[in-house]
């Protein structure tokens, strides 16, 4: 997470997607306007989640929980009530916060891995939730006929106008993460992922910091959720499902951990791959698990950032490498 | 940089177990404003648990510590360190994927007031406050010779250069107090001259300062009163020259001989 | 692997250094040990005098240096040969085992090394046992129940059962009460004049009232005194220790 080497690899994968954005627009493509808008939502989320797990270190799998929020919230505002889609993108919104705050208070104060498998069993659990409660979320068969935004009484309900306007949602939640990570708070997060006796002892407020990330995780999930809702004219509980979270941590990793770009070329990884993938069948998910092994464990920096950091002469302090060896053994 | 005032350290019989033993026996101390004070002892135990309490990462089973006329005992780290404690740890630990100039703004992060939405909407405000903060840490660089490293990673730092970020980090934010956790291990003759005199600026500029290390001749020469620790308990504290005359210490050091002494 | 005439150093250790992670313990330390002496480490806490001997054993990683046993390079043998190449440690806190009996605790020293004959065993046994009259009233009790100074007692027979050429001790000394440790250090001193080399770590210098053929002060992992058939002063000691006091600081 060099902030220095970052500049190359953002500025190409993003300047990529323009040209890919732009291109369909000129050329009309149905598949590429339809594929890159769900890029463009599932990168979203995945930002969302990059705030958590890149910057400040938090294993999360609340994401999910906020897309729910977002999605039926929206699903619920403007098909039922017939609210402006508007709020059905902004309400939700602030319920997915409430639900951060909720949740991160008690379990962040908490040590080890706890938040993490609370946050897995949230995921489960809003899954489960989205099932059965029929009288909220319409139970599997979920909520139709959901409207898409509109500007002056004009529809952006066209594929074009779902192509830009996720786009330009997606530009505003990287400029989020541009902004923040360049920032005190960023600067702060990051070194309580490093550690937190560390950070606390600098006066750095740990657990305001870690809430901090999660409001922001949960705004962004939310407003996916909402896009996508919109979107899709319909949600249904599928799109929370395991398969859905598993897909955000890979988008996260493959596109790179911490890096400004890198859920965007995860989700055009996660959501184009599968068609290149699909003659392999059943094994796809095999193949996919592989994938995000060897990612997590060759290329920290995702599918353009190989770690070649072990080629780079250490600096000579006259001392050779050793294993580490910790204090209590002295 | 501006002068603090350095604050005072009390503790009044601070006792910890661990399951049967004691590692901190009904311990008491002052340290006083301003000044540089060594807490030294021939074993280890009693004296990091110590630290860990005074910072709060532990809690006493008895006794009390008081940070001026505060009591500290049982209150949690971070406000501990919000009251000006600041500390470094027997593990230097860089902050990992920061750059060393990154490592220490982070040290001023107090010094900000900005939250989210003022952070987000980038106004003249917290464009001020980088700004300082910014300046701060150049001139933090340069004091502590990292000016050139400043933009490498922190962890690709040799070792005693490594020891100085720390704790640059740690006074960044001018703490009225700076505890250091065995600052000299793991360094050489030439590195640990360089860091005494480099805690005596830091407590020129009117931080106190509290030093626990193994190295003994380096505190003695180094600290103003020194408190020495044997099996957790208190057996000499004062003016560093008479302490470490004090028969009763160097007796727990070198043991007593029973022999009479060999001329060479 | 160069064989060196018969009559050269039982050890010769050569710039040994030792790093926990990035902390260094030990910087270039050398020294050389004839067969049958007795070296005496000196210095405070985190000197580095621990690393010292559990490098010498195999128990720590070594970032630099050789150590040659009988001429032969033994930087890289893993410590369990190394006892069977005549290595052998009584490390700090004893290591002995509670819940077994003094003579489980022997026998357990004799299976480490292997290859040898019950009657062989029970011949060192007694040798040991004879060295060390304390343990042989308490052969069948819980180790558990040994006073400080009879574990420590335990702990130095059981290395001795590996029949070493260099017997290293760490701190035996510690924690014990000192009628205890006039009788530890007399055993040693027997042994000592029986031939075995040996390499004993002590915080509390003054407590040695005998001069051993070497004595070697370390700070900041490095040896800051070396004296051959002397020993230092209690004044120079106290300097080395605790430094000159400090002229006028306040």
């Amino acid at each position: 997470m060099i902030r220095r080497t970052i500049g190359i690899r953002d500025a190409s994968v993003l300047g990529a997607a323009l040209v890919a954005v732009i291109a369909t627009l000129l050329t009309g493509s149905a598949y590429w306007t339809y594929a890159l808008t769900l890029i463009a939502i599932y990168a979203i989320a995945a930002v969302g989640l990059n705030v958590m797990l890149g910057l400040a270190g938090q294993v999360s799998f609340a994401q999910t929980t906020f897309m729910g929020i977002g999605g039926y919230g929206a699903a619920r505002l403007t098909a039922t009530l017939g609210w402006d889609p508007w709020w059905g993108l902004v309400l939700p919104a602030f319920g997915a916060v409430a639900v951060a705050v909720l949740i991160g208070l008690p379990l962040f104060r908490l040590r080890g891995h706890y938040f993490a498998m609370a946050t897995f069993a949230l995921a489960l659990g809003t899954n489960s939730l989205a099932v059965g409660a029929v009288l909220l979320t319409g139970g599997s068969t979920g909520i139709a006929g959901v409207p898409p935004l509109a500007i002056a009484g004009l529809s952006l309900g066209t594929p074009q106008g779902f192509l830009i306007v996720s786009w330009i949602v997606l530009a505003l939640a990287l400029a989020v993460f541009f902004v923040l990570s360049r920032s005190h708070i960023g600067r702060a997060w990051r070194a309580l992922a490093t550690s937190p006796d560390v950070a606390v002892s600098l006066g750095v407020p740990v657990l305001r910091l870690k809430l901090l990330a999660l409001i922001v995780a949960a705004v962004m999930g939310s407003v996916a959720g909402s896009l996508y809702a919109q979107f899709s004219s319909f949600v249904a509980p599928d799109f929370i499902n395991l398969v859905m979270i598993i897909n955000l941590f890979l988008i996260v990793f493959i596109g790179g951990r911490g890096m400004l770009s890198g859920p965007v070329l995860g989700a055009a990884f996660v959501a184009l791959i599968p068609q290149a993938l699909s003659f392999l069948g059943e094994w796809q998910n095999v193949v996919f698990f592989v994938l995000l092994l060897l990612f997590m464990l060759f290329l920290p920096r995702g599918a353009l950032g190989f770690d070649l950091s072990w080629l780079r002469p250490r600096p000579r302090d006259s001392s050779h490498p050793v294993p580490e060896r910790t204090e209590a053994a002295r | 940089m501006t002068s603090t005032t350095g604050a005072a350290l009390t503790l009044d019989k601070v006792t910890k177990r661990f399951g049967g033993v004691v590692a901190v026996n009904d311990v008491s101390f002052s340290v006083a404003p301003g000044s540089i004070h060594g807490l030294i002892g021939p074993n280890g135990a009693g004296k990091s648990t110590l630290v860990s309490l005074i910072s709060g990462y532990q809690r006493a089973d008895g006794g009390t510590i008081r940070l001026d006329d505060v009591a500290i005992t049982g209150v949690s780290p971070l406000r501990i360190a919000l009251r000006g404690l600041a500390r470094t740890f027997q593990a230097a630990t860089p902050l990992q994927g920061m750059t060393v100039r990154e490592n220490v703004e982070v040290g001023l992060h107090t010094t900000y007031t900005a939250g989210l939405a003022r952070t987000l909407l980038r106004g003249p405000g917290v464009r001020r406050e980088d700004r300082e903060c910014r300046a701060a840490t150049v001139e933090l660089l340069a004091r502590y010779g990292l000016t050139e490293s400043a933009d490498r990673l922190a962890a690709d730092l040799p070792f005693g250069q490594l020891r100085f970020l720390e704790i640059a980090r740690a006074i960044a934010r001018e703490p009225r107090i700076l505890l250091l956790d065995e600052p000299a291990a793991g360094l050489d003759q030439t590195e640990t001259s360089a860091l005494a005199d480099l805690l005596r600026h830091v407590n020129g500029e009117g931080t106190t300062v509290l030093v626990i290390d193994h190295d003994v001749p380096f505190m003695f020469s180094l600290c103003h009163d020194v408190t020495v620790v044997n099996f957790g308990s208190v057996i000499a504290s004062g003016v560093a020259a008479e302490v470490a005359r004090d028969p009763v210490v160097r007796d727990a050091y070198l043991g007593s001989g029973s022999a009479g002494e060999e001329t060479e | 692997m160069s064989a060196r005439p018969a009559t050269g150093p039982l050890l010769d250790v050569e710039r040994l250094g030792v790093d926990y992670g990035r902390v260094r313990a030990l910087r270039q330390v050398s020294l050389t040990l004839e067969e049958g002496e007795m070296a005496l480490l000196l210095g405070t806490n985190g000197a580095g005098k621990s690393s010292f001997v559990e490098a010498l054993a195999g128990l720590v990683p070594v970032s630099g240096g050789r150590v040659h046993l009988r001429g032969a390079d033994i930087t890289s043998v893993p410590a369990h040969r190394r006892v069977r190449r005549g290595v052998s440690l009584v490390p700090e806190g004893r290591g002995t085992l509670p819940g077994l009996t003094v003579a489980e605790n022997l026998d357990l020293g004799w299976r480490a090394v292997g290859g040898r004959s019950r009657g062989d065993f029970r011949q060192e046994r007694e040798r040991i046992l004879r060295l060390f009259p304390a343990l042989e009233k308490r052969v069948d009790s819980d180790c558990s129940t040994l006073s400080g100074g009879e574990m420590q007692m335990l702990a130095i027979g059981r290395a001795l059962l590996a029949r070493p050429s260099l017997l290293l001790l760490d701190e035996p000394s510690l924690g014990l009460a000192p009628k205890a440790i006039v009788a530890v250090h007399e055993a040693l001193r027997t042994l000592s004049e029986e031939g075995l080399t040996m390499i004993l770590v002590e915080q509390k210098a003054l407590t040695i009232d005998w001069t051993p053929h070497l004595t070697c002060v370390l700070r900041h992992g490095e040896i800051i005194m070396q004296a051959r058939d002397r020993r230092p002063t209690s004044e120079q000691l106290a300097e080395l220790y605790l430094g000159r006091p400090s002229k006028g600081t306040t």
